[in-house]
């Protein structure tokens, strides 16, 4: 199998796979943006190689499918470190969020305590 | 107005009744306990004892435990907040030693015990002094007092991201531009229980690594 049939296998697997954790709701629409993408960006390389052969070579890289890597590689490294920005984001939000419950919760309790004293 | 004492506590039953005897003893009768997800029943010995408790819905760290704390004494409008481990290290008798830090102007005032750190810790605050600047003798101990001007400040999103209340909220406290001072106060050693924040090597090199990242992005 050449490398081109593996990249049209995997842009159309990803492809697959993110239209239909949209639909099934698993992935919100702006996540899904970057990963269709993605997926259209491997099936463009695998139909036309020469994009990357120009690139490549313009780059003074000699084997050009290294160019391919590269690119992946860089690419997976932005998304997890966005990833990773969005997580201790949620994170302050979540602490955020349950101390003011636990607060809440609080005076609750206290205007209950305090309805009770005045009924008796 | 009294200081509101803010206790933070985490599985202390053997040690919360004494610390808040011993502070109503004293005349602090304003106290909080942050129950920071207890599995045992210190909350409901801290509720017997008629001082007010706000109950975490999960385990927080401390830090965030004394944020409520802060965010609590803004509601009732506090004008100074101490900061008091359960584990009855800490001794109340020196509160006022605190406060008269705060009468002084400073807006953070730091119960100091460096005396009771061993070698291993001694090596960690000489780094934490060299590389962030501070001039602080004792940088985790959680016995201090807070101004309104500080624990406003720490209140807001600003003081969120943070694990613990030592290194990187002293940080924090120089960027907003508030005074930082330390009192030398006496420690007991530790009577039951392991340490809530450095339980095994893994949590304190995780510890060390988190500080010194803080101290390397947001220092100096």
């Amino acid at each position: 199998m050449s490398y081109r049939t593996v990249l049209v296998l995997i842009g159309i697997c990803v492809f697959i796979a993110v239209i239909s954790l949209v639909r099934k709701a698993r992935l919100q629409e702006k996540h899904a943006i970057w990963w269709i993408f993605i997926a259209l960006a491997v099936l463009v390389c695998s139909f036309f190689p020469s994009i990357i052969d120009c690139i490549g070579r313009y780059l003074g890289i000699h084997y050009p499918p290294i160019f391919l890597l590269v690119i992946a590689a860089c690419l997976i490294l932005i998304k997890l470190l966005s990833l990773n920005i969005s997580i201790s984001d949620n994170e302050v939000k979540i602490k955020e969020l349950a101390q003011r419950l636990a607060i809440m919760e609080k005076k609750l309790t206290d205007i209950k305590k305090d309805e009770d004293t005045s009924l008796k | 107005m009294h200081p509101l004492v803010v206790i933070p506590v985490f599985n202390e039953e053997n040690t919360i009744e004494s610390l808040i005897n011993e502070l109503l003893a004293l005349g602090f009768k304003d106290i909080l306990i942050i129950d920071d997800a207890s599995e045992d029943s210190s909350i409901e010995i801290a509720k017997k004892l008629k001082v007010e408790t706000i109950s975490l819905p999960f385990n927080m760290g401390t830090w965030s435990a004394i944020r409520v704390g802060f965010k609590y004494a803004l509601d009732k409008d506090y004008d100074q907040v101490i900061t008091i481990d359960a584990d009855g290290q800490h001794i109340p008798n020196d509160i006022p030693k605190l406060l008269n830090g705060l009468r002084k102007g400073f807006d953070i005032v730091i119960g100091a015990c460096p005396q009771r750190a061993n070698m291993a810790k001694k090596v960690c605050w000489w780094l934490f002094r060299k590389f962030s600047g501070l001039k602080i003798n004792d940088f985790t101990s959680g016995f201090r007092a807070y101004s309104k001007s500080a624990f406003s400040k720490f209140s807001t999103y600003n003081g969120a991201n943070l694990e613990y209340q030592d290194v990187g909220v002293l940080i924090m406290a120089k960027k907003f531009g508030l005074k930082i001072g330390e009192v030398p106060v006496e420690m007991k050693s530790r009577t039951w229980g392991k340490s809530k924040v450095f339980p095994s090597l893994k949590s304190i090199l995780r510890y060390f690594l988190i500080t010194f990242t803080i101290i390397m992005v947001k220092g100096r």
